[in-house]
């Protein structure tokens, strides 16, 4: 089932409340990526911040929905971190700098105490942690490219994707950064793992049978399956909170908007 | 969907000839060019079709993947067969690699200049701005070659001129030929909607106005006396050039990306770059010699104004792999299908390239930098034998190994191709020191 049909390019959809609503990324024009919030009862959708001027991109959100992390563009390929408190309706920001610096991928720890992201750094791309204020910032990998990194629904762990072994492949490690397991082995591109609200399973995204589709394994990496088969690209996966659906953006006719893919329990 | 001046209309059904402004429209499309009038019949390629890939992509990471050099300089990206045998692309490039058979690849290309604005002037001219001063860019070569005709002989698809945040690109155009020699620019969104920007200037032109001659003529009137003289003249060229397409029904037509059918415009996607070359193949049909699409710096932007097309200084691996491989993949490989199954490839030489590659050592934000020293091309169609691979760069993508193809080369055969011979080139005094490509003829 279709939840969008306007076609643009879209990406990185996160449930909010309790699976009542979506915000998703929106190339909303050529020059201005939105972020986009959908109404599941009645299909509307409005940007999330109606008075964003520039880019804003790879929303994240706390379970309770008080917390509010996404990437919003400074222009020239810098980017910075927005937290936003949309209880008390404040803004914390980590800005790394200008002249080609920034974060992607923001994922907020579930008791809000820090907030992960993936930045260029130390020759590499490495997943790094600030605060919930922005602050305090802290590496948790060395080397190589990390990318895509998502807290378990217990906060315990994260789950990622790493070029440490040569190419893409997913890991996991505990949230401090330490006790790092990989989890997929195969030829291509392994990426953006998403965890199931019991976080016994990791939604991903895998190029090894041709072009991007959305597998699903078990959180230990065993029982890898493919759940979808289409010749165009199906990407960007998220767990609705009742364990049994994912949202996916699914390219199809050349057209790219959101899908529910049923999984079963 | 047409879009004139500051409102969308479909042309084909609004606008009638005869209440628009008529006085010289209706002869072909002079734009003052001087009538060198050679034929294209003789030439291989009646059209060329340059898909212009600014800010420059990888070379390591798309069609010169080095999977034996070291982690520093491979990346993170797996390479896959092609159909062609022993070649091997990254595997963000699927549906062309299963298309090898259909282009040639240029591996062993090298510029002459770090710099996008220096370099994109060089690629696109064969030259330097030097004691010549700028020369015109190939497009407007063959242009001028070609002469007067209904539709703009060098058309350019996309929103502006190439340039970053210095400035424009200078080699965009006539160079020192003058701006008569210009592409005429036209944009096309990723629904499809064509505008043009040189009708811009009539903010308040509505399809009423359009209708009602004498109104706009009043309008045009109160304009021009608004205006200073140097702006009034760029504005008389561009606006004769632009209403002349209005007039011309057949130029409206090739303009129309609604008139394709629903099943083409998927197959090329709901991007700006993908129905910007379903457009580029609707005027090459239309016999347009020259069409340029521009992956420009607001194609699918991540940072808006300042995304420079392919210019990967951070997030180089996520960015080629989410983003600008998957779309010029389905694009490109739409294209050549489309001009393939309507004949018209053996006539048309599609090229795809940007102004350089990027550093073979992975910079330490994990991305990559300028080099100019090695990058790639894609030729397809014109006759030119598919499915090969020419020139080869060292094991990591450094240098090439073979004798560097350069673009005053490249500049050079494009216009071999389409007719300028060397003689004409040097009447013109375009590319002397350029050198026809043997290994791609």
């Amino acid at each position: 089932m279709q939840l969008t049909r306007d076609g643009k390019l879209k990406m990185d959809p996160v449930f909010i409340k309790n699976g009542e609503e979506l915000v998703y990324t929106v190339q909303e024009s050529p020059t201005q990526m939105s972020l986009m919030r959908l109404k599941l009862a009645d299909g509307s959708s409005e940007r999330l911040h109606p008075q964003a001027l520039t880019s804003e991109f790879e929303a994240a959100f706390t379970p309770d929905g008080r917390y509010c992390a996404f990437v919003q563009s400074k222009g020239n390929l810098s980017l910075k971190l927005v937290i936003r408190d949309t209880q008390q309706n404040k803004e914390a920001v980590f800005d790394p700098g200008g002249g080609f610096q920034g974060m992607r991928r923001p994922t907020i720890a579930p008791d809000a105490s820090r907030v992960v992201f993936s930045i260029p750094a130390d020759g590499g791309q490495q997943l790094q942690s600030v605060n919930i204020a922005g602050q305090d910032r802290k590496p948790l990998t060395t080397s190589s490219i990390n990318h895509w990194p998502t807290f378990s629904p217990d906060g315990q762990r994260l789950a990622f994707g790493s070029s440490r072994d040569g190419d893409y492949e997913i890991y996991v490690m505990d949230a401090d950064g330490n006790n790092v397991r990989r989890l997929t082995k195969s030829p291509g591109i392994d990426q953006r793992p998403a965890w199931s609200p019991d976080g016994q399973r990791l939604a991903f995204v895998s190029n090894r049978d041709g072009n991007y589709e959305i597998y699903m394994m078990q959180a230990d990496g065993s029982n890898v399956r493919r759940l979808i088969r289409n010749e165009e690209r199906d990407d960007y996966p998220t767990w609705h909170p009742d364990g049994k659906r994912l949202v996916f953006v699914g390219e199809r006719a050349g057209k790219s908007d959101l899908h529910w893919l049923d999984v079963g329990s | 969907m047409l879009n004139i001046g500051s409102f969308p209309t479909r042309v084909c059904q609004g606008i009638n000839r005869r209440t628009f402004l008529q006085a010289g429209l209706t002869a072909p499309f002079a734009l003052g060019l001087p009538a060198c009038n050679v034929a294209a019949e003789a030439a291989k390629a009646k059209s060329v079709l340059l898909v212009w890939l600014w800010g420059a992509p990888s070379h390591l990471d798309t069609f010169d993947p080095k999977p034996n050099a070291p982690a520093e300089f491979r990346g993170p990206f797996s390479t896959i067969a092609t159909r062609t045998p022993g070649v091997r692309v990254t595997e963000v490039l699927p549906k062309l690699a299963a298309r090898s058979h259909k282009y040639t690849l240029i591996r062993s290309h090298k510029n002459f200049h770090i710099d996008h604005l220096k370099a994109g002037t060089i690629a696109l001219t064969g030259a330097d701005e030097a004691g010549e001063g700028l020369a015109p860019n190939f497009g407007s070569v063959l242009a001028r070659h070609r002469g007067p005709r209904q539709l703009p002989p060098f058309i350019s698809i996309g929103r502006g001129n190439p340039r970053d945040v210095v400035g424009p690109m200078k080699g965009y155009g006539g160079g020192n030929w003058g701006k008569v020699y210009d592409p005429f620019l036209v944009n096309c969104s990723e629904q499809g909607e064509v505008d043009i920007p040189s009708l811009q200037l009539l903010d308040g032109l509505t399809p009423q106005h359009l209708e009602d001659r004498r109104q706009l003529l009043a309008e045009l009137d109160g304009l021009r006396q608004r205006l200073d003289g140097a702006e009034l003249d760029k504005w008389d060229a561009t606006r004769r050039r632009a209403y002349q397409l209005l007039t011309s029904p057949d130029a409206r037509k090739a303009l129309d990306v609604s008139r394709e059918s629903q099943q083409a415009r998927d197959a090329y996607g709901q991007t700006s770059f993908g129905q910007s070359c379903l457009l580029a193949r609707r005027l090459i049909e239309a016999q347009v010699p020259y069409v340029q699409v521009n992956w420009s710096q607001y194609v699918e932007a991540m940072t808006p104004n300042c995304d420079f097309g392919w210019d990967t200084h951070i997030y180089n691996f996520e960015m080629l792999a989410d983003r600008h491989c998957p779309i010029f993949d389905r694009v490109v490989a739409a294209l050549l299908d489309d001009l393939d199954q309507r004949g018209l490839l053996q006539t048309t030489l599609v090229i795809a390239m940007g102004e350089f590659g990027r550093t073979p050592k992975i910079n330490g934000t994990a991305s990559r930098d300028h080099w100019p020293n090695c990058y790639f091309s894609l030729w397809a169609g014109a006759g030119l034998q598919p499915g090969k691979v020419i020139g080869e760069s060292d094991r990591t993508g450094s240098e090439p190994i073979t004798e560097p193809i350069t673009p005053a080369m490249i500049g050079t055969t494009m216009l071999e191709l389409s007719g300028v011979t060397s003689q004409q080139r040097a009447e013109f005094r375009v590319l002397p020191s350029g050198r026809v490509i043997d290994e791609l003829i």
